[in-house]
């Protein structure tokens, strides 16, 4: 599971005048599960069609099994792509679709027509040979767009939110299916997605990317628990960011926020007094104190309850909102009210701030 | 037809019929009325000196059959191939560059397509004149530049018909054309790319098929003219060159055979449809792009 199959060197591009991609560098093992997070506009899908070869880097390297394909043409690359929109040939059925790229390549056509139909097994769709793109449902499309590439046996296969179009319940269902796929196959899959949680569900890495520059790489647990930086942590999880400056008290580590104080975790540098840091808390760790406790003072602006999920919107004196939740609806403040929150010291860690990009 | 029982949908369908009855009165007027017309004189004979007897015959297709006739009709497929044939080559290209040109650009270059619409497409046969006639333009061109030393003299040659014919059909392959290209799909490509295809056989295997329905739309629409434009032959050919259009006209204006010019007016409208049958068998749609 060690071995390089694909890297990204200092990648840069241009459109126009705007910079998409301002360096951006990494390696995928082989049989590795890629995730490229972010929100849209953030250069995930430019990184995969420069993977691909769709799409030439202005600067930076694309190294694909040891060997540099970065001017190569897309159909000299043994890389493959799940497009957004399936981008199924409408003159051609699914059979002719799936063959394709082994008919290019003047396979045999007994030996066609075998992969063809073990790449429908695969996708669990035998026997849909003769079916005419028109005719199949969203999902369907789906999984004739994953044959048509995986029959190709690439060694890395590209995914650009392959799941967007589909509804929640049949994107579950394929989330679970991509992996099994993925898995027997042991191709490495670069996967990109706006969703955090599918990003968490699937991934053995993610890559969170803003601005044309990935903020931080790591397993879903490293970026999920020690988020590098304000961006990350509350892009995944939508974690809370409070800004304050660092307090040392008896050898250990605070925040003083917003006319309180508060205990936090260094999880790298550890600030020195007085010096501005930046804590992320996750919602559901925010709890309320004695009203002559330690804490952070703050009023209750709204509450509502949604999937089980009580919400509150609380507003501190320095005009920040802090969400707090908590399972059920039992609830005694209400809006207006004053009350004081704070955290235990493992669920608050410092970050990068990151938010003025 | 399956909905004759719901009396909503039945009532909708009466609706329809009222509004649509000016449409069917238009097409039975101007388009059934002629045809039924042409039909019948088709089958009727010539009076002794002017206008039509009411006497059936069969004598009117039996003369197609003569050799003349079945020479000018073998000319005028051929010519009509072969006027296709170069609109393809040209209009495809122009018309696929046009659509992917920045919409700005593609604005000026199909303004310039369209803009010899607005005058008289005679009087710019009547521009070709110019340009063919010995030491006319082309010659004087060609002559300065040292290419050739004797005139061309193409006015009056078969090319020069060839050439009017291309000049005044290939607008619209083009516009069937850049329609189609248009509306393509260039994630398709992508994805022919990415499976492994070069540019050409990315191009053959799926912009061409995907824009097939323009193109043979413009094929229609450059290869029943190109058997008709009578007009070209006369102005751009002289004499030499008769093509069926020729002949239906002499025979309607000249010599006033009524029954015969319907004769083979109906046997280029059974080629015509001919056509159209193949299109629909190549592309496999029922719709012509909005044309027909």
């Amino acid at each position: 599971m060690s071995e390089t199959i694909l890297e990204l060197q200092n990648i840069r591009k241009k459109f126009q005048e705007t910079e998409v991609l301002r360096g951006i560098s990494l390696k995928a093992d082989a049989g590795e599960f890629i995730t490229l997070l972010g929100s849209s506009g953030c250069g995930k899908t430019t990184t995969l069609r420069i993977i691909s070869g769709l799409e030439t880097a202005d600067s930076g390297r694309v190294i694909l099994e040891g060997k540099d394909v970065t001017g190569e043409v897309p159909e000299k690359r043994s890389v493959n792509t799940v497009f957004q929109n399936y981008a199924l040939f409408p003159h051609m059925n699914v059979g002719a679709n799936i063959g394709y790229g082994l008919k290019i390549r003047k396979r045999k056509k007994a030996e066609i027509r075998q992969a063809v139909h073990d790449a429908l097994e695969l996708v669990q769709l035998p026997g849909f040979e003769n079916r005419m793109p028109a005719e199949m449902s969203g999902g369907q499309r789906q999984r004739v767009a994953i044959a048509r590439a995986i029959v190709n046996e690439p060694k890395v296969l590209l995914l650009d939110e392959p799941l967007g179009a589909l509804d929640l319940q049949l994107r579950r269902q394929m989330q679970i299916e991509l992996k099994r796929l993925q898995k027997q196959l042991g191709i490495t899959f670069i996967y990109i997605t706006h969703d955090q949680e599918e990003a968490l569900n699937m991934s053995d890495r993610i890559a969170v990317m803003k601005n044309g520059v990935f903020q931080q790489i790591g397993t879903p647990s490293e970026i999920y628990d020690r988020p590098k930086n304000s961006y990350v942590a509350s892009f995944v999880g939508s974690a809370n960011i409070l800004r304050g400056q660092a307090l040392r008290k008896d050898g250990e580590l605070w925040i003083r926020y917003a006319g309180g104080v508060a205990p936090v975790t260094a999880l790298r540098a550890v600030p020195k007094d007085g010096e501005s840091v930046t804590a992320a808390v996750r919602s559901e760790y925010i709890e309320f104190v004695e009203e002559d406790g330690e804490g952070i003072p703050a009023r209750v602006k709204e509450k509502s309850f949604a999937a089980g999920m009580l919400r509150i919107a609380l507003e501190t004196e320095n005009g920040d909102e802090i969400i707090a939740s908590r399972h059920g609806i039992d609830f005694s403040l209400a809006p207006g009210d004053r009350t004081v929150f704070s955290f235990s010291r493992e669920h608050a860690v410092t970050v990068e701030d990151r938010d003025e990009e | 037809m399956r909905n004759r029982k719901n009396p909503m949908k039945l009532r909708e369908h009466t609706a329809n019929t009222v509004m649509l009855a000016p449409m069917y009165l238009f097409t039975i007027v101007f388009l059934i009325g002629p045809f039924v017309y042409m039909l019948v004189l088709s089958f009727l004979s010539r009076a002794e000196t002017w206008g039509v007897v009411n006497e059936f015959t069969l004598r009117n297709y039996r003369r197609i059959f003569e050799p003349v006739y079945l020479s000018t009709f073998w000319e005028s497929v051929k010519l009509a191939f072969l006027v296709t044939g170069l609109v393809i080559l040209t209009g495809y290209p122009f018309g696929y560059f046009m659509a992917k040109l920045a919409p700005r650009k593609r604005g000026i270059v199909l303004m310039l397509v369209i803009i010899p619409f607005w005058t008289s497409s005679l009087m710019r046969l009547y521009g070709w004149i110019v340009i063919f006639r010995a030491n006319g333009l082309l010659d004087k061109f060609l002559m300065d530049l040292h290419l050739i030393r004797e005139p061309l003299k193409l006015l009056y040659t078969y090319p020069a018909v060839v050439v009017g014919m291309i000049y005044a059909l290939v607008p619209f392959m083009i516009l069937s054309v850049y329609s189609s290209v248009e509306k393509m799909d260039w994630t398709l490509v992508e994805a022919a790319r990415d499976l492994g295809a070069g540019p050409v056989k990315a191009f053959l295997t799926v912009t061409l098929r995907c824009t097939m329905p323009g193109l043979m739309t413009g094929v229609i629409l450059t290869f029943v003219p190109s058997m008709a434009l009578f007009f070209i032959a006369d102005i751009l050919g002289g004499n030499k060159i008769a093509l069926i259009g020729n002949v239906i006209q002499d025979q309607l204006m000249k010599v006033h055979d009524w029954p015969f010019a319907a004769a083979l007016s109906v046997v280029l409208m059974l080629m015509t449809t001919l056509m159209i049958f193949l299109y629909r068998k190549i592309t496999g749609s029922r719709d012509m792009e909005g044309i027909v």
